[in-house]
C-alpha cells in the first residue's frame, strides 16, 4: 500500500532538499571559481624593477628548514614576466634555494624550486602546478638529506640538489618582476602564508618580521606568529 | 758473411710477423673499442651535458621512436613559455635522478630563449638579480604522450 499524498509530499520536500543542496553547491563553485581567477590589472607603469611582500627571519644561526601553507592564488600577470610565492632558505642575498608556486604569461602555472651553486649561478626546475584556488604546503630543507637542499609540497619531496652553502635565514613572500604586474592577493582576497614554521634546532614558529619593498602599492597583515598576510592594494577581490 | 744471410731472413719474416700482429691488435682493438665506448647522446648546443648533469638530467640516445611530432612538442614547449622562440630540439631518453621518484622518458628536449631583459623566474632574496639573465631554458615533452614532463634553467 502506498500513500500517495504522503508519498507526494516526500517527493516534494526531497525535491527542494536536493534543489536547495544544488543551489548552495552551485554557489560554492562559482564563488570558489571567482576567488580563485581573482585577476586584477593594477594598470601601473612598468618600471622594470621586481618587488617582494611578506615576511623574513634572520636568526643569525643554522636554519635547517622552512614550511609555509600557501594560497595557490591566480594574479594578473604582464606579457613576459613570472608572479611566485614562495619559501626560501638563504644566506646573504646572493645564495638561496626556494620553491613554491609561479605563474607566467597567458595563466600558464608551475611549481617551481631554484637554488644556487658553487659558482654562484642560479639553476631552476618547472613542474606541474598545484590547483588554482587550493592551499598547499611548500617547504625548503638544508642538509635533509645529507649535503642536499630537498624540496616538497604537501610534504612529499619533489625534488633534491646538491646545498652550496649554509643557510641562516629563512624568507616568505610574494614577488613580481615589474610593478606592471598584481602582487599576489586582493584587498577582500588575500594571499595567505599560515602555518609556517622554521627549523632552529627544532620546528618552530616562524615569527618573522614583514618587509614589504613596494610601499602604499601593497599591503601586509602580521596575523599571529605562523601567519602572514599579503595583498596589492591596486585590486579589492 | 756466409752466416749472415739466414739471420737476415729470420729479421726480415720476424718483422713482417710484428707488423701484421700489431695491425691486427690495432684494428681488433679499434673495433672493441668502437663497440664498447656508447656513442654520445644528443647534445644541445645550449645547455652543455655537464650543465644538465648537475641538475640531475641526462639524454641519452633515443631507443624508441616519437609519436609526437617535433613541431607538435615545439608548439606545446612554446605554449608553456609564451614570449619564447626556439633555439633546438633533440630527441632523447630523457632521465631526471633528481626528480623524486626518478623521471625516465622518451622525450622532445625542446631549448628555448627570450628576447632581451626578459626573465620569467623568480629573481631570489631582496634586493634580487636585475641583471639574472638566463643562460637556457630546456623544456622537455614526453614524446609518447604530448605532456609536459618539466623545464629546467640556468641563469
Amino acid at each position: 500500500m502506498i500513500d500517495h499524498h504522503s508519498f507526494g509530499w516526500r517527493s516534494l520536500r526531497l525535491l527542494v532538499t536536493v534543489v536547495a543542496v544544488l543551489a548552495m553547491g552551485t554557489v560554492a563553485v562559482v564563488s570558489g571559481a571567482s576567488a580563485a581567477s581573482a585577476k586584477c590589472k593594477p594598470n601601473r607603469p612598468n618600471d622594470g624593477k621586481a618587488y617582494w611582500d611578506g615576511w623574513e627571519r634572520t636568526p643569525n644561526s643554522t636554519v635547517g628548514g622552512v614550511y609555509s601553507q600557501i594560497y595557490n592564488y591566480s594574479p594578473w600577470v604582464r606579457d613576459t614576466s613570472g608572479v611566485s610565492a614562495w619559501v626560501m632558505l638563504n644566506n646573504t642575498s646572493s645564495k638561496w634555494a626556494q620553491d613554491g608556486w609561479l605563474e607566467s604569461t597567458g595563466g600558464v602555472r608551475y611549481t617551481f624550486v631554484q637554488w644556487t651553486d658553487s659558482g654562484g649561478a642560479a639553476h631552476e626546475k618547472w613542474f606541474s602546478a598545484q590547483p588554482v584556488g587550493s592551499y598547499s604546503y611548500y617547504t625548503t630543507l638544508w642538509n635533509n638529506p645529507s649535503g642536499k637542499f630537498s624540496f616538497q609540497v604537501n610534504s612529499r619531496t619533489i625534488d633534491t640538489e646538491s646545498a652550496a652553502f649554509t643557510p641562516n635565514e629563512a624568507e616568505i613572500f610574494g614577488e613580481i618582476p615589474s610593478l606592471w604586474n598584481q602582487m599576489p592577493g586582493a584587498k577582500q582576497n588575500y594571499e595567505n602564508f599560515q602555518d609556517s614554521h622554521i627549523y632552529i634546532s627544532g620546528w618552530q614558529n616562524f615569527s618573522g618580521t614583514n618587509y614589504n619593498t613596494g610601499g602604499s602599492n601593497f599591503g601586509n597583515s602580521h596575523v599571529d606568529s605562523t601567519r602572514t598576510d599579503i595583498w596589492d592594494n591596486a585590486c579589492q577581490t | 758473411m756466409g752466416q749472415r744471410m739466414p739471420n737476415l731472413k729470420i729479421s726480415r719474416r720476424l718483422a713482417l710477423v710484428t707488423v701484421g700482429a700489431v695491425t691486427a691488435l690495432a684494428a681488433f682493438g679499434a673495433t672493441f673499442a668502437a663497440a664498447a665506448t656508447p656513442s654520445p647522446g644528443p647534445t644541445l648546443s645550449s645547455a652543455t651535458g655537464a650543465d644538465l648533469v648537475q641538475d640531475g638530467i641526462q639524454l641519452q640516445n633515443p631507443t624508441s621512436t616519437a609519436t609526437v611530432s617535433q613541431a607538435a612538442a615545439q608548439q606545446t614547449a612554446l605554449q608553456a613559455f609564451l614570449g619564447s622562440s626556439v633555439r633546438e630540439t633533440v630527441l632523447a631518453n630523457f632521465s631526471d635522478t633528481h626528480h623524486v621518484p626518478a623521471i625516465n622518458a622518451l622525450a622532445w628536449a625542446v631549448s628555448l630563449t627570450f628576447p632581451s631583459g626578459i626573465n620569467p623566474t623568480s629573481e631570489g632574496p631582496p634586493p634580487g638579480h636585475p641583471g639574472l639573465k638566463l643562460s637556457y631554458l630546456v623544456v622537455f615533452i614526453d614524446a609518447t604522450t604530448g605532456a609536459f614532463i618539466e623545464a629546467t634553467s640556468k641563469g
